[in-house]
């Protein structure tokens, strides 16, 4: 494949996912550089606060307006850049106008990395569907909206599942001194958080040592509702940066991975992490998981089925650690961000494909 | 068997499920706990500086609701109940009144689970204390199923006392029903819809439509000013008498709604109406390949064309779907499936 020039447009959100797919484009011979230049992020505030409101409509006039406005400074680094390919995730920045243009005058493919269902859960999902609808190509972790949105965009639409970096998650050979780890975000009470938040507290009422890191988990200890969590050793509730992330991999026997129930099939990042870690990730049942990792990740579909299999993994430590290497090697194999940088570049770019190295 | 049945997503289904278990020869009665108004004014507050207030409202909310469903069941003495969707019951309540009364609670979820994110993200843990989950489509599935709850898959039906063939003239070609800007979360879903019926009046064909908020979406999608709107009510006999009308009834289904599709793909069908369905993976199987559905806007184009003017495909794709819901998905036969379930758990 020619050398390509790709722009990268992302307001942040998933660990360092910019940063990896800059890195692994660059790997593969292109020239890539992120850019996010908003102005005014506070008023999305407000528009959250109106689309939950009988004035929801309102928002979509004025949402388009502030859209106009941010729109300028990313035509300009557009026309510096020249890129090849605009690549986008967890980005909702510029104008219905901007994207026609784009398509229209500067011909350049637009390729949008679509995290939640834009149909139904996204808190300003009608935004970002304005958004997706003038994509040229959109890549879902989760293939099920890909029907319905079928229906409003003629963007080319692909399945690409999530993967992990091994520049930040690596084996370390540490010693196992945490039986069941759990990294998460639990600031926000979300159906996310709920539901790690009744797996911990199911495992703490079970008598089993549980052990998790995040911003939030002082607060989430003390709810009412999950009465047990008071047991659970609290490492951080505060973010960790990935390396310490990887530490703490490393050190657990099992890492619990539960998907975010939004992303029905698709397998938690935390699942591509800790199995780059080397260490042995458990997860919810997720239809996709099993073809994904070959039959190697283990899973639950109940909490009394995970205990049954926490309490089993424990015990079984040789197994557990084989299971993990075959985890590791499947996983640096296929789900690492090289492999889908050249996903998204054989797609965008069908007539130059890029050999498998 | 007394069955209560408690509601706050449709009255209809509600009452369409308990005239059924009384044909069935059992007790049944209905209360119902719609207080949806409430809960979105809490919601948009849990955004604003008063946000702590609006979380004790909504706590006092739902523990109201929750103490009148146990006053309601200490007054029937029923031997189970069925909850359809409940988003107000805390699983506190219902705990509570499984353990005092030692009854079966299944609860019926009839949109997703996850929606409960821009309501009540706690909601999703009521799930855990009912005695058996019921979800309308299977994609849900991974939502619930890690509670230490049975899930059965249980699709919608419809009710043939309400939808049914009228000998009525077939004067609308296409028909619409809908909304382009329902509440929250459902926003996303009008836009869908106001764009496929874009290119439906694109190309030149009268389409009338029963929906609200078309302004909200004429920015955006101005070609919908060509829409003729019809002014009426949406009980289900008017419904019913509209179906009838039609031609086609194009039907757009709620975006939550992924494998399955709501109680309109049943009730058009028993209405002996023609419809074209938006694909959804088990309609075929639902109705073994008998609702005419599309999967993208040129398929539709060329579907509408072809129904449009051919009056016999169409009656005879109307007959096959209507019997084809008259055996397999009324709420009659959904009935007998719940009480095989709730058979299950009583001892």
């Amino acid at each position: 494949m020619n050398r390509k020039k790709i722009l990268i447009l992302s307001g942040g959100g998933l660990d360092r996912l910019a940063e990896s797919f800059q890195l692994a484009f660059e790997s593969l011979g292109h020239t890539a550089e992120i850019y996010f230049e908003d102005r005014n992020s506070a008023s999305l505030n407000y528009f959250k606060f109106f689309s939950r409101t009988p004035f929801t409509h309102l928002c979509l006039k004025y949402w388009e307006k502030h859209k106009e406005t941010n729109s300028r400074q990313y035509e300009e680094k557009i026309m510096a850049f020249r890129p090849d390919m605009i690549f986008m995730y967890n980005f909702n920045s510029i104008s219905v106008r901007l994207f026609k243009k784009i398509r229209d005058i500067y011909k350049i493919p637009t390729a949008y990395m679509v995290f939640a269902d834009p149909l139904v859960t996204d808190k300003l999902g009608s935004y970002f569907l304005t958004n997706l609808i003038y994509c040229s190509h959109l890549f879902f972790i989760n293939p099920s909206a890909i029907p319905s949105l079928r229906l409003v965009s003629g963007a080319s639409m692909h399945f690409l599942s999530l993967a992990g970096d091994p520049r930040f998650f690596k084996p370390l050979n540490l010693a196992k001194d945490i039986d069941i780890f759990m990294m998460g975000q639990f600031s926000s009470i979300s159906v996310a958080t709920v539901t790690k938040a009744y797996i911990l507290d199911y495992l703490c009422a079970s008598g089993f040592d549980v052990s998790a890191a995040g911003s939030g988990l002082n607060e989430l200890i003390e709810r009412p509702e999950f009465p047990h969590l008071k047991k659970l050793a609290v490492i951080a509730s505060a973010p960790l940066s990935a390396e310490e992330v990887n530490i703490l991999y490393n050190r657990a026997k099992i890492v619990l991975a539960p998907e975010h129930p939004r992303d029905k099939d698709a397998p938690s990042p935390r699942a591509f992490e800790a199995a780059l870690a080397g260490s042995f990730p458990l997860a919810d049942y997720q239809r996709d998981a099993e073809a994904l990792f070959e039959g190697n990740l283990v899973t639950f579909r109940s909490v009394r089925e995970m205990a049954k299999k926490v309490r089993y993994y424990l015990d079984h430590g040789e197994e557990r650690e084989n299971n993990a290497k075959k985890l590791h090697e499947v996983t640096l194999w296929r789900h690492t961000y090289l492999e889908r940088a050249k996903e998204v570049m054989n797609t965008v770019f069908p007539r130059e494909r890029t050999p498998r190295i | 068997m007394r069955i209560l049945i408690t509601d706050s997503s449709s009255r209809y289904i509600s009452r369409a499920l308990s005239e059924s278990f009384k044909e069935l020869g059992h007790e049944s009665m209905v209360i119902f706990d719609d207080r949806g108004f409430y809960l979105r004014g809490f919601h948009a507050l849990t955004l604003s500086p008063f946000r702590n207030g609006a979380r004790r409202l909504l706590s006092i909310c739902k523990r109201r609701t929750g103490a009148a469903l146990e006053k309601a069941v200490s007054a029937f003495r029923p031997d189970a109940v069925l909850v359809i969707q409940g988003d107000y019951y805390e699983n506190s309540a219902i705990s509570r009144i499984k353990d005092r009364f030692h009854i079966p609670i299944i609860n019926w979820a009839v949109h997703d689970p996850v929606i409960s994110e821009f309501f009540d993200p706690l909601r999703i843990e009521h799930f855990g204390s009912y005695s058996h989950i019921l979800i309308a489509d299977e994609l849900w599935k991974p939502c619930v199923y890690f509670f230490d709850t049975p899930v059965s898959y249980m699709p919608l039906a419809g009710d043939p006392m309400v939808y049914r063939p009228l000998a009525t003239e077939k004067d609308i070609d296409i028909l619409f029903v809908g909304d382009f800007f329902p509440p929250s979360p459902h926003g996303t879903t009008g836009i869908v819809h106001a764009r496929v019926l874009e290119r439906i009046l694109r190309g030149g064909y009268r389409v009338q439509a029963l929906a609200r908020h078309r302004g909200a979406v004429l920015p955006f999608v101005p070609k919908l000013a060509k829409l003729s709107l019809i002014r009426g009510p949406r009980s289900p006999l008017a419904l019913n008498a509209l179906y009838n009308r039609a031609k086609i009834v194009l039907n757009l289904f709620s975006l939550d709604f992924k494998y399955d599709a709501p109680e309109s793909l049943f009730s058009v069908a028993l209405s002996g109406a023609f419809q074209l369905a938006e694909y959804k993976k088990n309609i075929p199987l639902l109705f073994c390949e008998s609702v005419i559905c599309f999967g993208s806007l040129s398929e539709l184009e060329t579907k509408v064309s072809f129904y449009l003017h051919n009056a016999a495909a169409r009656e005879h794709a109307a007959e096959t779907a209507l019997s084809a819901a008259m055996r397999q998905h009324t709420y009659r036969i959904r009935s007998e499936a719940i009480l095989k379930i709730i058979s299950s758990h009583v001892k």
